[in-house]
């Protein structure tokens, strides 16, 4: 196996809230550990408030870590000065799950697309920009006369066209998909989804797709990784994570996804989950889902579980039942 | 499960809307009954007027711009179309209650729950207050809020999201409703709260005996809960069907197209998703014949384009609005596309190492 | 599935950007009401500028025999109190008026713009300093501000329109500060910065084009209340000097006259303090929209009628 193209080690954001005495810290990533191969695609899904969108946001340093490492093709990201960021931001791209806020309005689509060119200074000359932008239109499915319309003349699916087309301006390796398809109509998802599955094929990108819906993460992606109050409780290979969930937690998540056929929906068992997610403020001591486990025990409490190897090389759990690794809680 | 009582009888519904493009036909005439007892789901995308068709029964769109003409017959005996506005705020809550999409917009924020929860039993049922709120605690109680009496006096913001759908369902069900809408009720919960939800409505069904209408573009949730389906597209019915029919054997090009695209957990080859091409159309940009055909891979002559295809019931219970059969080979197919489906974990299976 | 399938939907015109600037000026004469408003505030200017050429007497000219005479052939606006021609006055006050208007919120806009921005896009200590400073000058009267500015440089056309420059700062750096804080949180301005898009690309071209509408909004009515604060200076004798006409100045010295019936004094510059205040409010809201691509887009589709 070749070096990996991005690899994270520890990522770690935290946010204060509140001032003076009510100051509050939330724990929002609490030690993420990613690796993605060139032209992989590595989903990471949750449900909302898990931490999942700021851990792609922290890759880009959108959203500066707090702790942790980020490498990426060789380079610390983490200790790269200002302008150094903006310079490999060339390389690394961004998806945003909603097409109608993440397009300037006052801006011609043409323009935002021409926004990533311009910064690094790539096809200048009039005749070559638009030649460009036309040609990254095209290659999303639009034509490129439509260049010099507004976003508000599309519709949910054509902007998310436009937002890939100009987060492939700049020729990236890397492209973080922040749940690219939640805002969309079921019969635009799957075209915006095969786009982005032919883009992957066409240009060798390398993924993190960020979604709730499982079904789409599972179709689109190499390897998943499970998110649950800010840290990765199971990551597997796409069809081993679906025949062999090992953490509780990934299991839940399974069984509460609604299957298209009625016969197979009814007849199946759910597993209910109680109560609600915790807050990222204060998380429950050892292992973080606890709370809501239906097979907890004594030890979740003490130890604060590692993933650990399950079910094969290529698939890690962070659950207790599978042997207690993980760090033993203080007091 | 459902008794032969009809407890909503709606004909002709057509709902427009007066824009400055001209009028946006949002709903092009449907007709369905619906039972005592029963799950109807009318399926969706944005636009395709699967909202407006309900909310128009009680006048909740805005009128005018909006219009609303057809029948509906609510329990045998009351029009709601032609009904006055003051008759209507007798139907609203009372014998028609609502769960909308958004937990935290449809919960007043200023108001604690008690109240929310209260208002309606004691305009409607006259109850006084100590007795609404003896109801509250009960409701509150039967959706699964842990110490409802505590809990009374709490504001929605101190509420999970999950929490406030099981109060804004109590408050849709707190005056005994004959039926009751469930508008998107669970798109903006997590899949973990949208499945506790979901039981929730049908045990209540089961016990209280109220009809459910339950608008969702997820034909996942449909599947786990509707007996009949209404497919909407284009602001008519596509389709309709039971549930078991409609999966088993889709017979709409649009139908089937939306079980193909969707993605099912557990395919085991990576093959494109048989997406549909193309985007619904705008109500003030309908086109001419079928409303679907410009995204239609089935459309074969002049007709398709030219003349509005009649809901046709093509086997018992089964209707279809389409001049096409597609081959019973295709699908099956996209049927059994979404059934690709290895054994699911699920809460009998240990499988811990 | 084929290419463009999306696109079909989109008749687009191929059209250059540079046509851009012209698309908004089409659409602000588009709207009627503020196409109304520029001719207007242009016949004003014009007539303020060319007001030696224009006005049928200057300023100064004074004639006791002819005080206070109600409008007439001669005297279009009758006569003031020292028989001065009251329609080449507000001519003349015309000039003075606009001046000060345009120079002192022409001040407060860059100030307070620029205030605005780096506060509400720095945040931090940095927004804290320069708020509670803006809170500070906001919290007195502005004419009462304006005073102790115009005591400490002397009174005189230019120290006025300084101080009413630094009185108005404080509205703008408000009204800035808010919106690029909106905004700065716009998943947009994300989604540049991930392009790697710097602070300063950030700012010109996805935050202040943004802010421009509600800035455009607060500049017509400032433009009107600054001409109001000069005519209150004025009338405390540290603004405009006699025999310099201005509105307000005007206004004021009308004031001992209504009473007894010579209203003449007070309605023409009051009207033309009117018509200046309500044709820059038609403009500003004429443009606010038709700086919106949306908005834009509205008012071509119902036609330029």
């Amino acid at each position: 196996m070749t070096a990996p193209l991005l690899e994270v080690e520890g990522l770690t954001v935290h946010f204060s809230v509140g001032r003076g005495r009510d100051k509050q810290t939330v724990r929002a990533v609490d030690g993420v550990d990613l690796t993605l191969g060139g032209g992989e695609t590595l989903g990471l899904v949750g449900e909302s408030g898990c931490g999942k969108t700021t851990t792609g946001l922290a890759i880009l340093r959108l959203v500066e870590p707090t702790a942790g490492r980020i490498t990426f093709d060789g380079t610390d990201v983490r200790g790269l000065s200002a302008r150094d960021l903006r310079r490999w931001r060339r390389r690394a791209a961004m998806i945003f799950q909603d097409p109608y806020a993440s397009l300037d309005p006052r801006l011609a689509v043409g323009e935002s697309i021409g926004e990533a060119l311009d910064i690094h200074d790539l096809h200048q000359g009039k005749q070559a920009r638009r030649a460009r932008i036309g040609e990254l239109l095209e290659r999303c499915g639009l034509h490129p006369r439509v260049a010099s319309r507004y976003p508000h003349e599309f519709s949910g699916g054509q902007r998310q066209r436009i937002g890939i087309a100009r987060a492939l301006a700049c020729e990236p390796d890397f492209i973080v998909c922040d749940e690219p398809i939640a805002a969309l109509d079921v019969s635009i998802q799957a075209q915006v989804m095969n786009l982005l599955g032919e883009l992957q094929s066409d240009l060798g990108l390398a993924y993190l797709f960020i979604a709730h819906d499982l079904a789409a993460v599972q179709h689109i992606c190499d390897r998943i990784a499970v998110m649950y109050l800010g840290r990765v409780v199971e990551e597997a290979e796409r069809l081993g994570l679906y025949r062999s969930a090992q953490h509780p937690y990934t299991r839940a998540l399974l069984s509460a996804i609604p299957i298209p056929d009625p016969v197979r929906e009814r007849q199946r068992e759910r597993i209910r989950l109680v109560g609600d997610v915790p807050s990222p403020i204060d998380p429950p001591t050892g292992c973080r889902f606890r709370t809501r486990c239906p097979e907890v025990f004594d030890a979740c409490e003490r130890i604060d579980p590692a993933l650990q190897e399950v079910a094969g090389p290529d698939h890690t759990a962070a659950c207790l039942l599978h042997g207690e690794v993980g760090t033993e809680v203080e007091g | 499960m459902s008794d032969d009582e009809v407890v909503l009888s709606v004909r002709d519904l057509e709902v427009s809307f007066g824009t400055k493009r001209g009028r946006a036909q949002v709903v092009r005439g449907i007709d369905y009954d619906l039972h005592r007892g029963e799950t109807l789901a009318i399926v969706g995308e944005s636009g395709s007027g699967k909202s407006v068709s309900t909310l128009a029964l009680t006048k909740l769109i805005p009128i005018p711009p909006g219009r609303v003409t057809g029948t509906a017959h609510l329990g045998g005996d009351l029009e709601l179309i032609a009904m006055s506005e003051q008759e209507l705020s007798h139907v609203r809550g009372r014998r028609v209650g609502f769960v909308f999409q958004d937990p935290m917009t449809s919960l007043n924020p200023v108001h604690t729950i008690g109240r929310q929860l209260t208002e309606g039993m004691r305009h409607h049922l006259g109850l006084s207050e100590g007795d609404a709120r003896d109801r509250a605690v009960d409701l509150l109680h039967k959706v699964g809020i842990p110490s409802p009496e505590r809990r009374l006096d709490d504001f929605p913001h101190q509420f999970s999201g999950g929490m406030r759908q099981r109060v804004v369902i109590a408050i849709g069900l707190s005056c005994d409703p004959e039926v009751l809408i469930a508008d998107e009720a669970t798109t903006a919960l997590d899949v973990t709260t949208q499945a506790q939800i979901t039981d929730l409505v049908a045990e209540l069904q089961a016990e209280l005996g109220m009809a459910v209408i339950w608008i969702t573009h997820d034909l996942g949730v449909v599947a786990g809960i509707a007996d009949r389906v209404l497919v909407m597209y284009a602001g008519e019915v596509v389709e309709a069907a039971s549930a078991e029919a409609l999966f088993a054997r889709p017979r709409h090009p649009y139908t089937i197209g939306l079980q193909a695209s969707l993605p099912v957990l557990g395919d085991v080859d990576r093959h494109d998703l048989a997406a549909i091409p193309g985007l619904p159309p705008a109500p003030t940009a309908l086109p001419e014949g079928c409303g679907f055909h410009p995204r239609c891979s089935y459309r074969d002559d002049a007709r398709c384009a030219t003349e509005r295809p009649p809901l046709t019931e093509v086997v018992e219970g089964h209707w279809v609005r389409s001049f096409y059969e597609v081959p019973a080979e295709d699908a099956a197919r996209a049927a059994a596309a979404s059934r690709i489906d290895i054994e699911p974990p699920d809460a009998r299976d240990e499988g811990v190492a | 599935m084929s290419e463009h399938d999306d696109a079909e939907q989109l008749q687009a015109p191929d059209e250059p950007a540079e046509a851009r600037w012209k698309e908004t000026l089409s659409a602000l004469f588009a709207n009627r009401l503020a196409a109304a408003g520029v001719v207007v505030l242009a016949l004003l200017i014009l007539s303020a500028l060319l007001a030696d050429v224009v006005a049928p007497y200057a300023f100064t000219d004074d004639d006791l025999t002819r005080r206070l005479e109600p409008p007439s052939a001669a005297h279009w606006f009758g006569t003031d109190e020292l028989g001065r021609d009251v329609f080449s006055r507000v001519l003349f006050g015309a000039r003075v008026s606009l001046q000060v208007g345009a120079v002192a919120v022409g001040i407060s806009l860059v100030l307070g713009t620029l205030i605005g921005l780096i506060s509400g896009y720095r945040g931090g200590w940095t927004d804290i300093v320069l708020m509670r400073a803006m809170d500070v000058l906001f919290s007195f009267p502005v004419v009462l501000l304006a005073i102790a500015i115009v005591a400490v440089l002397s009174p005189s056309l230019t120290n006025t329109m300084i101080a009413i420059g630094v009185v108005f700062t404080p509205i703008f750096a408000r009204v800035v500060r808010g919106s690029v804080l909106s905004v700065r949180e716009e998943v947009f301005v994300r989604a540049s910065r991930s392009l790697g898009a710097s602070d300063w690309r950030i700012i010109s071209r996805h935050v202040l084009p943004n802010v421009a509408a509600p800035v455009i909004v607060q500049t017509s009515l400032s433009l009107a209340f600054a001409i109001l604060t000069e005519a209150a200076l004025s009338y405390l004798g540290i603004g405009v000097q006699p025999p310099r006409p201005a509105w307000g100045l005007m206004l004021l010295d009308a004031q001992g006259f209504i009473a007894t019936g010579e209203w003449w004094m007070s309605i023409f510059p009051g009207l033309a303090i009117f018509i200046t205040v309500a044709s820059l409010n038609l403009v500003g809201d004429g443009l606010r929209d038709a700086l919106d691509p949306k908005q834009r887009s509205i008012i071509q589709s119902r036609g330029v009628t």
